[in-house]
């Protein structure tokens, strides 16, 4: 005899219900807006010569084959200069380590364009070290403008992604196996390319894509440092800037091709990823060496120049910023005249909208993160299964992407939400929101289900024994994912240029404005308050996670 | 405990609708008796006014001062941009504005493409205005003008053993990859130097676009941003900016000593620049206040003599300008603005495939 | 005061995999009842129906009189003990005992006494205040049963409590639950795969394979009368060999090759000539030197254990055998020698051709139900 299974009201289904509704209006409508937009022309016709007008012309069709090429050269480069540096930190007890470690985060972390802009300042065509080279040492070193400042400055930021990955794929190298290869005849250089490298080869390509997929979305530094050469995140921006206030038809088009480019790039991704898995688990971790006579010397060396020189952009910028300036001229000596400027100019609005949105974004992502994933993992139905999905998909939309589509979505009655803080709020938090949702489903998915159950057979509702004692438990794990979203969020760039204005201007905002009006003192003050968050937020977070193990 | 979640989800929800209330259109500002001529300047008027300029440091300082000394209760706050990023901006917060003054970018070959975003409303200074200077269209009020020039950094000029007079200087093999200029495509400075080129060379001419051809093919840079084309010549970046008056004797002005300001021989000319009010401003009457400001005699008398790098478009404004040359030192020559207006976008469109096609 | 449980007709199934297809069982108020069975045998998924987290699709479950179908696992009134413990991690020892007191509404100093009197039972009194990551395995084992008793619940659940735990504190801590269990006189259903620790712990055991059970009796029923060939070799060890039943003139005997014996225990509705198999234990072979006693064997391995000695022959139809016999002061019987093996006749046991019977008297499957 079959019982009925009564249906009861449940909490959960509220927030199923809830959060479809508010991916509905705040995901699936803007980007249905930009389809439509892409494809209606003025007079409300279907076309797609929008679409033509795009690969028919070299001028933009060229602009993918750009970002795509010097995306690939600073792949090559970073796993050039990433993968000895992870060696010999990995290998060998250097001197310093925490300090090498910490200071290559901060690297990796900082504002998306303080490192073109610093970069310009000292190797521009009048910048200090072209200078300086040029009239003691008769060096002219070219410009570093266009591909080649895109490559240097990206490769310098993005190195420590290969860094942090390396690292975890050499701790678990077994030792065993690198006593077995020495047995057997293979030691020195054989033995780190045939044998180490070879075991770390998944994580090589996962490092690679992860830099790939980083350079190829990056919109700071080619927008300062590009000159000619063109990349396609700009050029989205560009377009949305320069084409006329009525329709945003080939933007939107442009958009639609992005969304398409990065959704192929984010696939292959995954299924690289998911072919190469195997895991080593060590059970004799490596044994650091002592490094000895020059060897050792050289590498002391190159690990702490390596990082000396991806760091000197902030240091920079600091120096910069307390220099002495009178309208946007640089004179000898030191003032805080930079800064008073800075807060003529909105400084303190512009620390105070950057902490209230960041807050404020920050709590609704983890929030939802948390109750999206225990939809997600403990309430798998098809509805929440298609929350987890909707939710992956900021991960194909680029940040200028985003912008524009909120602002199509969002700029007229009765949603209009443009030029305000909530649509800024709104933009991070769907760039952040898949992030820390993973994170938080990965957390969620190691605790077992028998502590849930316990509680409940204690009596406890779901919902209370989910407050009182699953989220305690996944804090940790929210905690260290929401440090590095927040970093992230203080240094948006790509969709807060076009949804800012004086109302909603955040600090990043504040230093990019200074910088495109040539104003290099006030631009210093700005960039070095956000150095000064972003520095102290990231020691905060190494303090509380305490590991060596970020994702990035 | 279910009330707490879902009062907090609620409470995130209102955040959205109550920011975007609390940012919206704000209560016009007090005033009673709105300032329509310059002698009455309602001293009572007052609130936040929202500028949204390109204009230099040098101009928006001298405006907020000037403007300040009749209306000391307003407050302005400057939003920076090119032309292009402020017009997308005020076309994406149409539905809810924010700014309500554009002053600078907007020139007389716009033609009508901004119409949607302004109010339709003109001073009463427009019949003091001569004929050339009038409102291309019911809603730009056209106050300054802006001439383009070289800007030559004279430290390097030298150095190359250069002495550079006109477009013919440009074509110089040794100036490879050292003149710049910002993107006709957002940038109104640009357009106002292409604008020129047709001008002076014939417009839609074979020479006109052969000469941009030879400019393309000596390496000229092409930024993101126009005040690059004078600060970074100061700077030493560059040994030629495109740019226009305003910009590069602002530098002359603040004490640089390595730039020259050069109007080529061939031929000068500019555009009028204008301000106008965003349609559905917030702070209407404030608006209105700052452009009859701008358009007003005394508004541009002290605007001239303080800035002293400006031409103004109000006969019955008197000022002396003594970092600019005088008229008679220029090679003027005349506009088809209506032409300008109609080929605009065939211009740009060809200057796009003429850079790729020599860019790659 | 507790209840007793009743199974009618149960059944589940996960998609088209059927786990449990028709199962019906009793257990008395107070009793210690395990559910025993290799992995798969649908033992922890009939636990799970009990307690609810496990949905019922078929069959009825009552606790006394009351259908339990559709009430909440919270509110059934039970007390359960998972695997891996499910200790809170974030509340120290003494709020984890409590949480289901305060979930209650239990009067404060209610709640402190019944968690002191609790902690004091499981005798983790002196942990009260640690958190559960400096516990070990058992003391974090006490800590979930005192939490799992102090809100008094009707039925007490476990499931595979000692299986995380190595094998000394495994014993030890078997006591402890049967002590506690005795002492608190709570229905207390106990899941395992480990037939010593189920005999070691229990009233009565239900046997089960592929969500049928095969016997339920106490621990005495199961092992020395197994009511099937599964419980048989399942419970204990047991040595399977082929024979034949034969009844001669009245009299019934079982027959290995040449080996004869008379078994007089035969049911009557089997006494007929028939192909059967018979199960020995170990300790039932009888090896002696008596010629024509036995069957005879070749000893090919011997194993000396202290007070038992495991010796391992062949028989003549190359069957190999495991004998266990008190070891004797005199020498090991060595390899190679060929001795008799006799059956110990009244504690065989004869299974029907098919192993689904035992063909004896005195089986009892579920007889005091």
């Amino acid at each position: 005899m079959m019982t009925k299974i009564r249906k009861k009201f449940d909490i959960w289904i509220v927030f199923t219900v809830s959060f479809l509704v508010l991916f509905a209006l705040f995901l699936i409508y803007p980007m249905l807006g930009i389809l439509k937009e892409s494809v209606i022309n003025r007079d409300g016709q279907f076309t797609v010569s929008e679409f033509t007008k795009f690969f028919s012309q070299p001028y933009y069709s060229k602009t993918i084959l750009n970002s795509f090429k010097v995306s690939i050269a600073i792949t090559v480069v970073t796993l050039l200069i990433g993968i000895p540096f992870s060696y010999f930190y990995s290998f060998y007890r250097l001197k310093g380590t925490k300090f090498l470690f910490i200071v290559s985060i901060l690297c990796c972390m900082s504002a998306p364009f303080i490192g073109a802009y610093s970069w310009i300042l000292l190797l521009g065509r009048s910048g200090v070290i072209t200078q300086f080279l040029k009239n003691s040492i008769g060096i002219n070193i070219g410009s570093i403008y266009g591909f080649n400042g895109i490559l240097l400055v990206q490769s310098l930021k993005l190195f420590p992604l290969v860094f942090v990955y390396m690292n975890g794929a050499f701790k678990n190298i077994d030792n065993s196996l690198l006593e077995a290869s020495a047995n057997l005849g293979c030691t020195g250089i054989k033995r780190f390319i045939k044998i180490i490298l070879g075991l770390s080869m998944p994580t090589i390509l996962a490092a690679s894509l992860v830099v790939f997929m980083r350079a190829f979305a990056d919109f700071g530094t080619p927008l300062l440092i590009g000159e000619g050469y063109r990349t396609f995140p700009v050029e989205i921006y560009n377009q949305y800037v320069g084409e006329g206030v009525s329709n945003h038809s080939f933007a939107a088009a442009i958009s639609v091709i992005a969304i398409c480019v990065t959704a192929l790039i984010f696939f292959i991704q995954k299924y690289a990823v998911s072919k190469f898995k195997f895991s080593i688990n060590a059970l004799h971790s490596i044994e650091k060496k002592e490094p000895r006579g020059i060897g050792g010397i050289l590498m002391h060396a190159y690990c702490y120049i390596l990082v000396s020189i991806a760091f000197l952009p902030q240091l920079y910028v600091v120096y910069l910023s307390f220099r002495n300036s009178k309208q946007a001229v640089l004179l000898p000596g030191f003032s805080l005249a930079s800064y008073e400027a800075a807060a003529n100019k909105l400084l303190g609005r512009s620390i105070k909208n950057t902490i209230v949105m960041g807050i404020g974004a920050l709590a609704i992502i983890i929030v939802s993160a948390i109750l999206i994933a225990y939809l997600v993992v403990r309430r798998s139905s098809f509805a929440n299964n298609a929350i987890d999905t909707l939710s992956m998909l900021p991960y194909i939309m680029p940040g200028s992407v985003i912008g524009i589509a909120l602002v199509i979505a969002f700029g007229k009655k009765p949603l209009a939400l443009t030029g305000t803080m909530a649509i800024m709020i709104v933009a991070l938090v769907i760039r952040r929101m898949p992030y820390t949702i993973r994170s938080a489903i990965a957390t969620l998915m190691q605790i077992p289900q028998s502590i849930e159950e316990a509680g409940i057979s204690l009596g406890a509702s779901k919902l209370k024994t989910f407050v009182t004692i699953t989220v305690p438990m996944m804090t940790n794990g929210i905690i260290s994912g929401a440090i590095l979203s927040w970093v992230t969020i203080v240094t948006e760039l790509s969709s807060a240029i076009i949804l800012y204005n004086n109302r909603n201007i955040t600090l990043t905002m504040s230093a990019y404005v200074a910088i495109s009006r040539g104003n290099y003192g006030l631009a210093a003050a700005f960039s070095s308050v956000l150095t000064v968050l972003t520095i102290v937020s990231l020691l905060i977070y190494l303090v509380i996670s305490k590991s060596e193990d970020i994702k990035l | 405990m279910k009330k707490l979640i879902a009062t907090m989800l609620c409470l995130s929800f209102l955040m959205f609708v109550g920011c975007g209330s609390v940012s919206g259109p704000a209560s016009s500002s007090g005033g009673t008796a709105p300032a329509e001529t310059s002698e009455q300047s309602d001293k009572s008027l007052s609130g936040p006014l929202i500028l949204y300029s390109s204009m230099t440091e040098n101009d928006l300082d001298n405006l907020l001062k000037g403007f300040g000394e009749l209306y000391p209760d307003i407050e302005i706050e400057v939003v920076n941009g090119s032309a292009g990023e402020l017009t997308a901006r005020i076309a994406a917060e149409a539905g809810n504005p924010q700014g309500d003054v554009m002053w600078g970018g907007l020139n007389s070959g716009d033609g009508d493409i901004y119409s949607d975003i302004f109010e339709h409303w003109v001073t009463e200074y427009e019949a003091d205005l001569p004929d050339a200077y009038k409102s291309p269209n019911g809603y730009y009020n056209m106050d300054h003008l802006s001439t383009i020039v070289f800007c030559v950094n004279t430290d390097l000029e030298k150095e190359l053993g250069l002495d550079i007079t006109g477009y013919s200087d440009l074509l110089d093999p040794k100036l490879k990859g050292k003149i710049v200029l910002s993107d006709p495509n957002s940038s109104s400075a640009a357009w106002n130097n292409l604008a020129n080129i047709m001008t002076v060379f014939g417009e839609d001419s074979d020479e006109a676009w052969d000469y941009i051809e030879k400019l393309l093919r000596n390496d000229i840079v092409i930024s993101t941003s126009s005040s690059v084309c004078f600060k970074a010549v100061a700077d030493g970046e560059y040994v030629v900016g495109l740019t226009y008056e305003d910009g590069a004797s602002t530098l002359l002005k603040a004490g640089a000593t390595n730039i020259k300001m050069v109007y080529p021989e061939e031929g000068a000319s500019g555009f009028a620049f204008g301000c106008a009010i965003v349609k559905g401003a917030p702070h209407m009457e404030a608006a209105k206040a700052m452009v009859n400001y701008l358009m007003s005699p005394e508004g541009q008398a002290y605007l001239g003599n303080a800035l002293g790098t400006l031409r103004f478009t109000n006969p019955k404004a008197k000022y002396v300008s003594p970092y600019l040359p005088d008229d008679s030192e220029i090679n003027w020559v005349i506009r088809d603005n209506n032409w300008l207006r109609n080929n605009k976008e065939n211009i740009l469109k060809k200057w796009n495939e003429l850079y790729t096609k020599i860019r790659g | 005061m507790s209840v007793s449980i009743k199974i009618v007709n149960a059944k589940k199934r996960f998609g088209d995999f059927v786990v449990i297809p028709d199962l019906s069982l009793r257990i008395k108020e107070g009793e210690f009842f395990t559910l025993l069975g290799p992995s798969g045998c649908g033992k922890t998924t009939l636990l799970r129906m009990i307690a609810g987290f496990t949905a019922i699709e078929g069959g009825e479950f009552y606790f006394n009189d009351t259908l339990i179908n559709d009430i909440d696992p919270g509110k059934r009134n039970i007390g359960m003990v998972f695997q891996n413990y499910a200790i809170f991690p974030n509340m120290t020892v003494r709020k984890n005992v409590a949480f289901g007191l305060k979930v209650r509404k239990i009067a404060s100093n209610e709640v402190k006494r019944l968690t002191e009197e609790y902690l004091r039972l499981v005798h983790v009194e002196q942990y009260a205040d640690r958190m559960p990551d400096k516990l070990s395995g058992g003391q974090q084992q006490r800590v979930a049963l005192a939490r799992a008793l102090v809100i008094h619940p009707d039925v007490l659940l476990m499931d595979e409590p000692l299986s995380n735990l190595d094998a000394k504190l495994r014993v030890e801590m078997r006591k402890v639950i049967k002590d506690i269990q005795r002492n608190v006189g709570i229905t207390t259903v106990y899941v395992t795969h480990d037939q010593e620790e189920a005999m070691a712990v229990s009233d009565r055991i239900a046997v089960m394979n592929e969500g049928v059970i095969q016997q339920i009796g106490t621990p005495k029923d199961i092992y020395q009368r197994p009511a099937n060939l599964f419980v048989s070799t399942f419970i204990g060890q047991s040595n399977v060999l082929k024979g034949e039943l034969e009844v001669k003139a009245g009299t019934t005997f079982m027959r290995i090759g040449s080996y004869e014996e008379r078994i007089d225990n035969v049911k009557t509705e089997y006494m007929n000539n028939r192909p059967i198999i018979v199960s020995v234990r170990p300790e039932e072979f009888l090896m002696s030197n008596n010629k024509n006693s036995g069957m005879k064997a070749v000893v090919i391995d011997s194993v000396f254990l202290g007070r038992n000695t495991h010796y391992f022959l062949r028989l003549e139809d190359g069957t190999e055998v495991e004998s266990v016999q008190e070891s004797t002061i005199d020498s090991i019987i060595p390899n190679n020698s060929v001795i008799d093996l006799a059956i110990n006749t009244k504690k065989v046991n004869l299974f029907t051709e098919d192993g689904s019977a035992n063909i004896l008297r005195g089986v009892c499957n579920d007889c005091d139900a």
